[in-house]
């Protein structure tokens, strides 16, 4: 027994049926509404003559008539095109690229220059590194670090001076009767002496001369031993600094002059020459005379 | 699983036409060349049917044949070659015909000119007689009227009827639904008909 189908139903399955895309239970069901429905046939026909229609006027089946010319360079030309792609692939022309050894040299060459540059830019920027005195970066750095060690300040009134902590060294080893040593130094934040000069140095002997060997090799022991002298650094408001100072050492001996003749009375002052007693420059005992160096 | 759901849609493709396919994929050119042959009245006789012009088909012809060697790598046999190169195709005359319709607008193609382009037709074993007695003219018409169906529509019924793909084979093509190509190919019958019933009354 077939189900009865109305033509509500029977529409939408017209389209499918018409394309073979109707499942046959419901292809045998909408056969039986076609029997009688001429409204649903006629529209079956409608969509077939369209579809003969179509295919009718489709350019398609003029295709092996009028286009065998056109289809085989259709193919001719796709196989063109592919094997031309083919060439510019990436692994033929990496190939290609070797394939002309004539060039081989010449890249190895560039390819050597080009090593050798780039050491030479290299080699350039490490030992260009350090800085030139009154260059943009010098200048630069000597304002960020006021009183740095490297770029230590000047002296002036405000600061609190170093002064010696220890006295490791002696003007008494010196020998001969005045000793004067000049010496420009920087006193480093730590209270080192750094950058060490010996400006100048004399020493008067009094009696005969030395070795001058061994006179040299004094005055070396007496810098040694102020090279690693110790200071209070030098302070300002904003803390410690360093600062450039020019350092004088001196030895005199001061001798007994012979008692002018109207004085009469008075005995002659036995000189302390004798002993060598030293007299520094400064009081009791020699001590750096600090000075703001020279700019 | 997810290699044998692969290995399964493969079933779509039959093994000499795998075989085919990986040759391609190969570079070997005399399969290359097979695979053209096989495959290039079906292209160029869609480009004709949804271009109307014999140069701009043979061009897209050529155009969908590179694409498809470009892209064969990624073939993945979910449809058979056929359908896949049916979608490359449909997807090449969307894009052609958009520019072709910037540059053409409003060219429509008289009756006459499609007359003299495709009137020496063949004829087919399927035409019902009886309701085709005017059949060039009424092929005419009803092209006429095809050509200004929106193209999905237009395409949709022209894969149906002329080119003979099933419902699922034109939604792959189109990349839409079953349920989409069943509502285009209604509104485009709906409308031809609507013209055809013009063309009778």
């Amino acid at each position: 027994m077939i189900p009865y189908l109305g033509c509500e139903a029977a529409r939408e399955m017209l389209q499918p049926f018409v394309d073979l895309e109707l499942p046959m239970a419901e292809q045998v069901v909408l056969e039986s509404h076609l029997r009688w429905c001429d409204t649903c046939a006629a529209r079956i026909e409608d969509m077939r003559m369209i579809g003969a229609a179509l295919r009718l006027g489709s350019a398609a089946p003029s295709v092996h008539a009028q286009d065998a010319g056109a289809l085989a360079a259709i193919q001719s030309e796709v196989l063109t095109r592919i094997r031309a792609e083919h060439d510019q692939s990436l692994p033929v022309r990496f190939r290609e690229l070797f394939a002309d050894m004539r060039v081989l040299w010449q890249a190895l060459g560039a390819t050597a220059a080009l090593v050798v540059c780039v050491c030479a830019v290299t080699t350039v920027n490490r030992v260009a590194r350090a800085e030139l005195p009154d260059s943009m970066a010098d200048v630069i750095s000597r304002l960020a670090n006021p009183g740095s060690d490297r770029y230590p300040l000047q002296l002036d009134a405000q600061m609190l001076a170093p002064r010696p902590l220890n006295q490791g060294w002696a003007l008494d080893s010196i020998p001969g009767e005045e000793a004067v040593f000049a010496l420009a130094a920087v006193v480093t934040r730590e209270g080192r002496v750094g950058n060490f000069e010996l400006l100048q140095s004399s020493v008067r002997e009094s009696g005969m001369a030395r070795g001058t060997a061994d006179e040299s090799d004094q005055i070396s022991a007496l810098l040694d031993a102020v090279k690693h002298s110790r200071f209070t650094p030098a302070q300002t408001l904003d803390g410690v600094v360093a600062v450039n100072v020019v350092w004088l050492l001196a030895r005199t001996t001061v001798k007994a002059s012979l008692v002018p003749e109207s004085t009469g009375s008075l005995p002659p002052i036995s000189a302390p020459e004798a002993e060598g007693i030293v007299k520094p420059l400064n009081g009791a005992r020699a001590r750096p005379v600090l000075r703001p160096a020279r700019s | 699983m997810k290699n044998n759901a692969g290995a399964l849609s493969w079933s779509y493709v039959d093994s000499g036409e795998a075989a085919l396919i990986a040759r391609c994929a190969a570079g070997d050119e005399a399969a290359c060349a097979e695979l053209v042959a096989a495959h290039q009245r079906m292209v160029y006789g869609l480009a004709l049917n949804l271009l109307s012009d014999r140069d701009e088909a043979l061009d897209l012809s050529q155009e969908v044949f590179l694409r498809v060697f470009r892209t064969l790598s990624s073939f993945r046999g979910r449809s058979a070659l056929r359908t896949w190169i049916y979608r490359i195709a449909v997807n090449q005359a969307r894009n052609r015909r958009r520019w072709w319709r910037r540059r053409h607008r409003g060219d429509q193609v008289s009756l006459d000119e499609h007359l003299v382009k495709f009137g020496d037709v063949e004829s087919k074993q399927d035409i019902l007689p009886d309701r085709l007695l005017a059949s060039k003219e009424t092929a005419a018409k009803i092209w006429q009227a095809l050509e200004r169906l929106p193209f999905d529509q237009r395409t949709a019924l022209i894969l149906r009827e002329v080119d003979g793909l099933r419902y699922e084979e034109i939604a792959f093509t189109l990349d839409v639904a079953v349920g989409t190509v069943k509502s285009r190919l209604t509104r485009a019958r709906q409308a031809l008909r609507a013209d055809l019933l013009g063309l009778r009354s």
